[in-house]
């Protein structure tokens, strides 16, 4: 792929960019006093402000990139990862989830652990959850040099250093508001970056009816059905008959139910957006805010890989997927190759500013959910329990500083290690989908003891283990890709792998946690107040409320919402 | 601090660049949509867009 020239005017917007998220850093600056104010924004964020910035956490670049790159691969059944993959978890964390995070007044996810089952399974959640975050920013560190390294032929030290310089900055001066704020800027950005791509990309394959033409022609040139890229579920009774290799059954259990579930209510990352709320009712209504332009986004993400796959696969198309040293196609160059194809100077640099804005934007919500977990699930927990506020504030901030630090490090481990991607996602499957369970049970079952949780979760976490080390997806070696302890199971995708990997780890977390509760003690009931659904009162809505801001109406019309768009594009 | 205002003032900003590159980058048929200058239909968005944040910010 030729590297992009950029005309003056597209630094212009990059810097613009850059200027205007350094001042929202010096500005809150003066407004962290505390380490609550600082970790988690004094809990004063409106709901609007908390419900992007909800969406915009999971809207990394990888994410951005990822989506496009798998509707080039999938076609629209990628959409199954947001209608079915996301928005109903959205809606559950909202309006059954959040009444206990939020008025538990626990400070993060792992703090829930501890107050409703022990400080045994707060402190396996809270080392794996910051393991976790420090890779993934590293990572997205990482693909963000590689990109600007080989699309605009940009220096991959100076590219990461300067990005992991900007973000060190406004956290470190604005803490958890000025994540939150760049969040929001980030997904105006990205609507005004994509929304124009896609048009010109429409227009140029002969709007939405010329695409389908085309993908028709691409699914048969492939053995399958004619509908199979247009179509996200006609095609899903056998895996052989869709590009994704997956049946409903392993879709609706392994995505829509355990995977998707499992991130949503569970991962600190989103979930400490909603908690930095304003009120209950904030809180519970940031996921449901959150879920409206939320599947709406397949248009704005999947779309463009769609078009790209069909412009690509047109003899005299204006560009051609690069194919990788094994001869396979590189879907991840999807946008980057249509931004080239379409974008004139000045385009083009809002194009690059929103796709920097996601990955530096990926990068602060780790480092965000990184030093707050350090903070109070590790240090004050057990390395300096009481200090004063001010001595966790400086704590918070020099964990930014190693966050970051060690997302550098991560980064440059990433270049020597081809397969550290694999690995996290392998260490994300292994331990989000028990997890689910384990919050399920805790928050719905008050026999759920805390011995059941912490061996339901152990066993839940080597059950995803044994699975991956006895299946192996289709075409790949014995190792990172799984059976590296014997081949069992012969999946047809990675995919189709991962959402049974995801599928043994949540039940056999769930029966186990039954089974050892059945046989261990319980909390006594006077400690579950808040924690648990049978001893808590949920929030009862304000008298005058109008009903569109009522969580469970709302909740109602965005499954309904969702239910037509799956049946639209059926 | 409205971040209305912030959000306003960065869409007003980029729209007003990009109407400036319809007249200053180099005219070629990535530029056109529907026969119409993309940087300046886009900035002009841009710029309305960013115009009714700064006002609602103002207003409440």
């Amino acid at each position: 792929m030729p590297i992009i020239e950029l005309h003056w005017i597209d630094y212009a917007i990059l810097a613009t960019y850059f200027a205007f998220v350094l001042g929202i850093g010096f500005q809150l600056r003066r407004k962290m006093r505390s380490a609550e104010d600082y970790l988690l924004s004094g809990r004063a964020i409106p709901a609007w402000i908390a419900g992007l910035a909800f969406l915009s956490a999971n809207l990394g670049a990888q994410e951005v990139m990822g989506m496009a790159a798998s509707g080039a691969k999938y076609g629209i059944a990628t959409s199954h990862f947001y209608w079915v993959g996301a928005v109903p978890a959205m809606v559950f964390v909202g309006v059954f989830m959040m009444p206990f995070y939020y008025g538990s007044r626990a400070r993060s996810v792992p703090e829930y652990l501890k107050l409703r089952f022990d400080e045994k399974t707060r402190a396996f959640n809270a080392i794996t959850f910051a393991l976790m975050t420090v890779m993934s920013s590293g990572i997205s560190l990482y693909a963000m040099g590689l990109l600007l390294a080989s699309l605009l032929g940009w220096n991959f030290d100076a590219s990461i250093g300067l990005a992991a310089l900007v973000v060190l900055i406004y956290i470190f001066l604005g803490g958890l508001t000025s994540a939150i704020y760049n969040e929001v800027l980030q997904f105006f950005l990205i609507c005004a970056g994509f929304f124009p791509l896609v048009l010109v990309g429409l227009s140029n394959v002969g709007g939405w009816s010329g695409l389908v033409t085309q993908l028709e022609k691409v699914a048969v040139s492939k053995g399958y059905v004619a509908g199979a890229y247009t179509h996200a579920w006609t095609q899903m009774s056998n895996p052989s008959a869709n590009p994704m290799g997956i049946e409903w059954f392993g879709m609706a259990m392994g995505l829509g139910f355990v995977l998707s579930f499992g991130y949503w209510c569970t991962d600190f990352l989103v979930v400490q957006r909603a908690m930095a709320a304003d009120s209950m009712l904030a809180a519970r209504k940031t996921p449901l805010i959150a879920a409206i332009p939320k599947m709406f986004f397949p248009a704005l993400v999947i779309l463009p890989g769609m078009i790209a796959i069909a412009i690509s696969s047109q003899a005299n198309g204006l560009f051609q997927l690069p194919v990788k040293p094994d001869g396979s196609l590189n879907y991840d160059m999807t946008i980057p190759l249509m931004l080239q194809a379409f974008f004139p100077a000045g385009m083009l640099g809002l194009g690059l500013t929103a796709l920097m804005a996601s990955f530096m934007s990926g990068m602060a919500g780790n480092v965000t959910a990184f030093n707050t977990v350090w903070t109070y699930d590790i240090y004050q927990a057990y390395l300096k329990p009481n200090q004063s506020d001010g001595h966790y504030l400086t704590v918070g901030r020099l964990a930014t500083v190693f966050g970051i630090a060690a997302s550098w490090a991560a980064a440059y481990a990433a270049v020597k290690f081809n397969n550290i991607m694999d690995l996290l996602q392998l260490v994300f499957a292994f331990v989000n989908a028990p997890l689910f369970a384990t919050f399920l049970l805790g928050m719905f079952w008050a026999r759920a003891s805390a011995n059941g949780a912490f061996f339901g979760l152990l066993s839940g976490t080597i059950a995803a283990s044994l699975h991956h080390g006895l299946s192996l997806p289709m075409g790949s070696q014995p190792g990172l890709k799984g059976a590296w302890l014997a081949t069992q199971a012969i999946y047809p995708s990675e995919m189709a792998q991962n959402f049974w990997t995801a599928i043994w780890a949540f039940t056999t977390c769930f029966l186990v946690t039954v089974a050892v509760s059945l046989v261990t003690k319980p909390k006594p009931a006077a400690e579950l107040a808040g924690l648990v659904y049978a001893y808590t009162e949920m929030p009862k809505d304000p008298p005058n409320l109008p009903w569109y801001q009522k969580p469970a109406t709302l909740g109602a019309l965005i499954l309904i919402a969702v239910t037509l768009l799956n049946i639209l594009f059926w | 601090m409205d971040l209305r205002l912030i959000i306003g003032r960065l869409l007003l900003a980029i729209g007003l660049l990009l109407v400036a590159a319809a007249w200053l980058a180099p005219t070629t048929i990535r530029t056109q949509l529907y026969g119409t200058n993309l940087n300046l239909a886009w900035g002009i968005v841009l710029i309305a867009s960013g115009s009714l944040f700064i006002f609602t910010a103002r207003k409440s």
